[in-house]
């Protein structure tokens, strides 16, 4: 469940069918691109961001929703605070499986 | 190999439908994620950093050619074309989608293969000796009593909710292949001096938080009291473990609280008042199994003894390492190693497995292992086969000749998958790696163990390794912990941390440092590195690592 953050945030969850990394877009929707992220400043985008992420786990079309707080001195770029966050919208920073 | 009856078919494809219609459920709304998350954990589907990952119980590691022939297929329909064997002998799918998943329990279910008790605070895959039923040194094949255990623990309704999940691991050899005494209970199957079975039943090993080499609760436990002691061992524990807290609730924490006498004061009153009558059978169904075993057991002619690959260095060099003593003359265990020079441990794609599927075919009577150690055994290879196998293998990327070698690493699928990661592990193992395999070339290393995991629940087994490596997450940066000196065989042991941490870039020299210190100090050739650590203790590994660096 997604928490407030009072800095500056956005959205992400799994799709519930395929498991996708998704992003809670300005236009209420969810996108597979972090770069459509709707970006929240402040409590009050948060908690309106959170909020999202609860109706739509309520509604089952996302599994897993929270909040990602973002570097605040980045001003284009969507940039987690959290090296994990980092991790996982980079996705795998490795070749899958081996070079036969 | 064993085979399921009726029944166990029947089972696994109620299984799959079952999940298929949970798996309907959850997409129509009609069941939350609350609801339907510890569904899917009983099916082995977890939602991972990026997506959602299917982990598929092997049974005490044992594959057959038409299984792994399956998970190829899976891997390449469902998956993106490969798999990773894990350190509990399964394999796991790191992108399938919700949606197929009904689908690939399908597929399983119809090579008598599913995905129960692959997650969740229940008795997991029961793992042993991946040189089962065909190694040298084996007092007894411990596969019947793991195969009896798997049916006891499967969906056993006392133990589907336990205060934390729970591992068993057997062994009848020897030597200690699958690593017994860090398992939350271990058995060391033996004979008596009439040739009955008997079990060394050890209790509270494990990683983790908090490594634990397991502590001898009972030996020569005759077959009849066994299951009856193993259920008085899970209900004294279902009892009495930290619920309140899921990094206290192992039984290792529980035998530490207590003490191991009051411990063992609590289980012997259960098992005195224990109904025995659902283990009235455990005899005849043992036998039962265990002739099974022995019906799927391929005739096996004792042969003469050969000179293996005295013309062909490459081979030779294969033979020396991944090779291993039969207990049928002129037959041979080969060891398949997974862990290419700079290669992802334990990855496996779609086409190799169907490669190594064919190799079975017609090399090991269709049958194969996963090691705990993230590698492929085949149990049944003539001797004079090996040569034409190595060369299949090697078509097919997977003729390194590393086992039991330092770049014979062990890595759990770390940050770069998993969602309790706290650093990568698979980028270090492949660059550790790169520098082992130039190093193995030119020096004679020996057996040395390395293993990797990415977070302090130690899926990567660094605590039982001779050389371990721990990622943390630092200040938001990836740091490495090395320790020194554990083994995970007969004369188990922690490893003790060397000192700070390292960024990832500083690993290699650390550990080459490492190396070299061992290399001076080693007395011959025939010093293996712990016996080299336990001989002159942390002190010059430490000076040479930190001093000066």
């Amino acid at each position: 469940m997604a928490a407030a953050l009072t800095t500056k945030a956005i959205l992400t969850a799994n799709d519930v069918r395929n498991g996708d990394i998704v992003f809670w877009t300005a236009d209420q929707r969810w996108s597979t691109s972090i770069d459509d992220a709707a970006i929240g400043y402040g409590k009050d985008d948060t908690d309106q961001l959170a909020d999202a992420g609860k109706q739509a786990e309520a509604a089952n079309t996302v599994v897993g929703a929270y909040l990602i707080a973002l570097r605040p001195e980045e001003t284009t770029a969507r940039v987690p605070v959290k090296m994990r966050e980092v991790r996982r919208l980079a996705g795998p920073s490795i070749e899958f499986a081996q070079a036969a | 190999m064993y085979q399921y009856d009726d029944h166990d078919q029947s089972f696994v494809e109620a299984r799959a439908d079952e999940f298929r219609n949970q798996v309907e459920r959850r997409l129509a709304g009609q069941l939350s994620e609350d609801e339907f998350k510890p569904l899917r954990l009983q099916n082995g589907l977890y939602l991972q950093l990026h997506a959602y990952m299917l982990r598929v119980a092997i049974p005490y590691g044992e594959l057959s050619s038409a299984q792994l022939r399956k998970l190829g297929y899976i891997a390449d329909t469902y998956d993106k074309g490969y798999g990773h064997f894990t350190t509990r002998q399964n394999i796991q799918f790191n992108w399938p989608k919700l949606v197929d998943t009904p689908d690939i329990l399908d597929h399983l279910a119809g090579v008598q293969m599913h995905a129960i008790q692959t997650s969740g605070n229940c008795i997991r895959n029961v793992t042993s000796d991946p040189f089962a039923g065909v190694a040298a040194d084996e007092f007894i094949d411990p596969r019947p009593i793991s195969e009896l255990m798997r049916q006891w623990s499967m969906l056993h309704p006392e133990f589907a909710f336990l205060p934390r999940k729970f591992k068993f691991a057997v062994t009848g050899a020897a030597d200690d292949r699958a690593a017994i005494k860090f398992h939350d209970i271990g058995i060391w199957a033996k004979v008596d001096d009439a040739g009955a079975p008997v079990f060394d039943v050890y209790v509270g090993g494990g990683q983790g938080r908090t490594p634990r080499v397991a502590k001898l609760f009972e030996s020569a436990v005759p077959l009849p009291e066994l299951m009856p002691l193993l259920d008085a061992m899970l209900r004294v524990y279902n009892l009495h473990g930290r619920r309140d807290n899921k990094y206290k609730a192992r039984i290792k924490i529980l035998v530490e609280e207590l003490g191991l006498e009051n411990y063992r004061d609590e289980v012997k009153a259960e098992v005195a008042g224990i109904d025995r009558a659902p283990f009235a059978t455990v005899e005849a169904e043992y036998a039962r199994i265990k002739d099974a075993f022995e019906e799927g057991t391929p005739g096996m002619t004792p042969g003469e003894p050969i000179d293996l690959g005295a013309a062909d260095p490459a081979f030779s060099g294969w033979v020396k390492t991944n090779v291993a003593a039969h207990r049928v003359p002129g037959w041979a265990i080969a060891q398949i190693s997974v862990k290419p020079k700079g290669g992802i441990p334990g990855d496996v794609t779609g086409e190799q497995m169907r490669a190594l599927a064919d190799l079975a075919d017609t090399f090991s009577q269709g049958e194969l292992r996963i090691t705990h150690r993230q590698n492929v055994v085949f149990p049944y290879v003539k001797a004079t086969d090996l040569l034409a196998l190595y060369q299949g293998l090697a078509a097919v990327g997977l003729g390194e000749d590393n086992i039991g070698e330092a770049s014979d690493i062990i890595a759990c699928p770390g940050l770069d998958y998993c969602a309790l990661a706290t650093a990568r592990s698979i980028p270090v193992a492949q660059e550790l790696s790169s520098m082992l395999r130039d190093r193995e070339a030119k020096d004679e290393l020996g057996s040395i163990s390395l293993n990797i995991s990415g977070c302090i629940n130690a899926c990567g087994h660094h605590h039982a390794a001779n050389i371990g490596i721990l990622g943390l997450n630092k200040a938001e940066k990836e740091s490495y912990q090395i320790t020194l000196g554990g083994r995970s065989d007969e004369n188990a042991a922690v490893g003790d941390i060397l000192g700070p941490g390292f960024a990832q870039a500083d690993v290699p020299g650390a550990v080459s440092k490492i190396i070299d210190t061992y290399l001076d100090l080693r007395t011959s050739t025939q010093e293996r590195f712990p016996d080299t650590y336990a001989r002159v203790g942390k002190e010059p590994f430490k000076e040479a690592v930190y001093v000066g660096a």
